[in-house]
């Protein structure tokens, strides 16, 4: 029999088998690496959801379309399109509505992701911070495609936006980070707590009313609007439509940094636990 | 290649009465396999064969001890991983060799070689479902068998095809590890494994009961398990 090569420490091409969860460190390292997995994933997302449709990435469109046709019918005939002062309703709702549509996909994504992902997971590996990733990443891609539909939106109001423009990936940005860290703590959660969609799906939809979505911030009487800026999608949400929608309100300070806040703090949390109990998403799942 | 110290896995099961039961899948496991030998790791079922390839291929963490594993690793644990019924074959392939770690040169490098190996050349672009079961199992198996890997851990993965296609397993098999691979195997089917192996280890009930040649521990193993009522399928003898 050959002699065994004495092997003391993991040579580079390697790795150890060990208990106890690894440090973040290594963990993002090992994530960059397969990052290419997030890819594959997303392409396989976005060919079972829209390869055999006949509309294709258009059907996620029908969501925020469909809002903004009832809602901008519904408020003109109420009166409610003289809250967004100045501008017309659907152009005030559109560029709402779209970043909305970006985190709750990534909320719903992030909270099924498990199931999405439990065959592999007890299969093959990965680092499983893959799968919120993934989750975030497809949702992304159907913003972009979104957002080509506000930009046809935005030319048939003939709003010409100016260098403000320029401006709007850093909301994007904030609720990209926001999604991540709450997709983090879902996929994380949904192990010990079965079954987070149907909470998870009525939470969301509260929390697009208790943000200007639908209505501007001014709208918000004065005693409740200091409650409002607690809400971390404040921010992002009257920035985004300052940065495209001529005339609209800029968003405020406090509302910003409470936004980066949350989602700096959110991501770091969400990480740090998403990390602790990898382990058990495969073991309790 | 591969060196296991003190492995064991503890898995939390719920008692009858809802109480924590603390159930040991593998108790202090340790042995060494070295470069280019082929290990055949038999037992009963539930003794832990697929825990400890799930620990080796980091699907799962150990309870305690530590296990290396150096080089590039190919895990086959169920034959259909990454396979998705409503996409083709092609995508499939694609899919299921991304997931098991190659690169989408690699994959496309050996494209024609995976096709070809399960013969599934005609029905590439139709969906999986659509396919046989047995065609399924085969364009998955060849996935894997193309792996690049420094060492391979299968686990069951012969029970798939007929005769005819397990017999060209076993060579590709035999072709795979004769080229210097370590690998460790698990299956019930002896005969399969004696073709391959040289040497076996034994697991009962989470601890590691025997190592040594493939002919001793084989021969030791069938007829403990003869005298057992269990059913499983012997090779000839």
């Amino acid at each position: 029999m050959a002699q065994p090569i004495p092997i003391s420490q993991p040579s580079p091409g390697g790795y150890v088998c060990e208990p106890g969860p690894r440090r973040i460190g290594e963990s993002l390292a090992q994530l960059w690496e397969y990052r290419g997995l997030v890819g594959v994933f997303v392409w396989r997302d976005l060919r079972l959801r829209y390869g055999n449709t006949v509309l294709g990435a258009g059907w996620n469109l029908l969501q925020p379309l469909g809002y903004l046709a009832v809602f901008s019918l519904v408020f003109r005939t109420t009166g409610g399109a003289r809250d967004a002062g100045a501008i017309p309703y659907p152009l005030f709702l559109f560029p709402g509505l779209v970043l909305w549509q970006l985190l709750s996909r990534i909320l719903a994504l992030g909270g099924s992701s498990v199931d999405s992902f439990r065959p592999l997971l007890s299969r093959v590996f990965f680092p499983r911070m893959i799968a919120p990733l993934t989750a975030v990443t497809g949702a992304a891609v159907d913003f972009a495609v979104a957002c080509s539909a506000l930009a046809v939106l935005l030319v048939a109001y003939g709003a010409r936006p100016g260098w403000i423009l320029l401006s709007a990936p850093l909301y994007v940005a904030v609720t990209l980070v926001l999604g991540l860290g709450a997709a983090l703590w879902l996929t994380a959660l949904d192990v010990k707590v079965r079954d987070l969609r149907q909470p998870l799906a009525f939470g969301t939809q509260l929390w697009m009313f208790a943000s200007p979505v639908l209505y501007p911030l001014a709208r918000v009487p004065a005693e409740l609007r200091l409650l409002f800026l607690v809400n971390p999608m404040v921010g992002p949400l009257e920035g985004f439509r300052f940065a495209l929608v001529p005339g609209a309100p800029a968003p405020s300070a406090i509302a910003l940094v409470a936004s980066v806040a949350a989602a700096v703090a959110l991501l770091v949390s969400g990480a740090l636990y998403f990390n602790a109990r990898e382990a058990m998403l495969v073991d309790d799942g | 290649m591969v060196r296991a110290q003190g492995l064991g896995k503890r898995y939390q099961r719920r008692g009858p009465a809802g109480a924590r039961a603390p159930f040991w899948a593998l108790r202090d496991v340790s042995f060494e396999l070295a470069r280019g030998e082929i290990v055949a790791l038999v037992g009963s079922n539930g003794a832990g064969k697929s825990v400890l390839l799930r620990i080796l291929s980091r699907v799962t963490e150990p309870t305690c001890g530590r296990a290396w594993v150096r080089g590039r690793a190919g895990t086959l644990l169920a034959v259909s991983t990454g396979f998705h019924p409503e996409l083709s074959g092609r995508e499939n392939v694609f899919l299921s060799g991304a997931i098991l770690g190659m690169t989408r040169r690699e994959i496309e490098g050996r494209f024609d070689e995976i096709v070809d190996f399960a013969g599934a050349a005609d029905a590439l672009d139709a969906p999986v479902k659509h396919y046989s079961s047995g065609m399924t199992m085969r364009l998955a198996f060849s996935v894997a068998a193309h792996l690049r890997a420094d060492v391979l851990f299968l686990d069951e993965v012969w029970a798939t095809g007929d005769r005819e296609f397990r017999d060209r397993c076993a060579r590709k098999m035999r072709q795979l590890v004769g080229d210097g691979r370590t690998a460790l195997l698990v299956s019930h089917d002896l005969a399969e494994l004696r073709g391959l192996c040289r040497r076996a280890l034994w697991l009962e009930r989470g601890a590691l009961v025997s190592d040594g040649s493939m002919e001793e521990v084989g021969r030791r193993y069938t007829l403990e398990s003869a005298a057992r009522v269990e059913s499983f399928r012997l090779g000839p003898a």
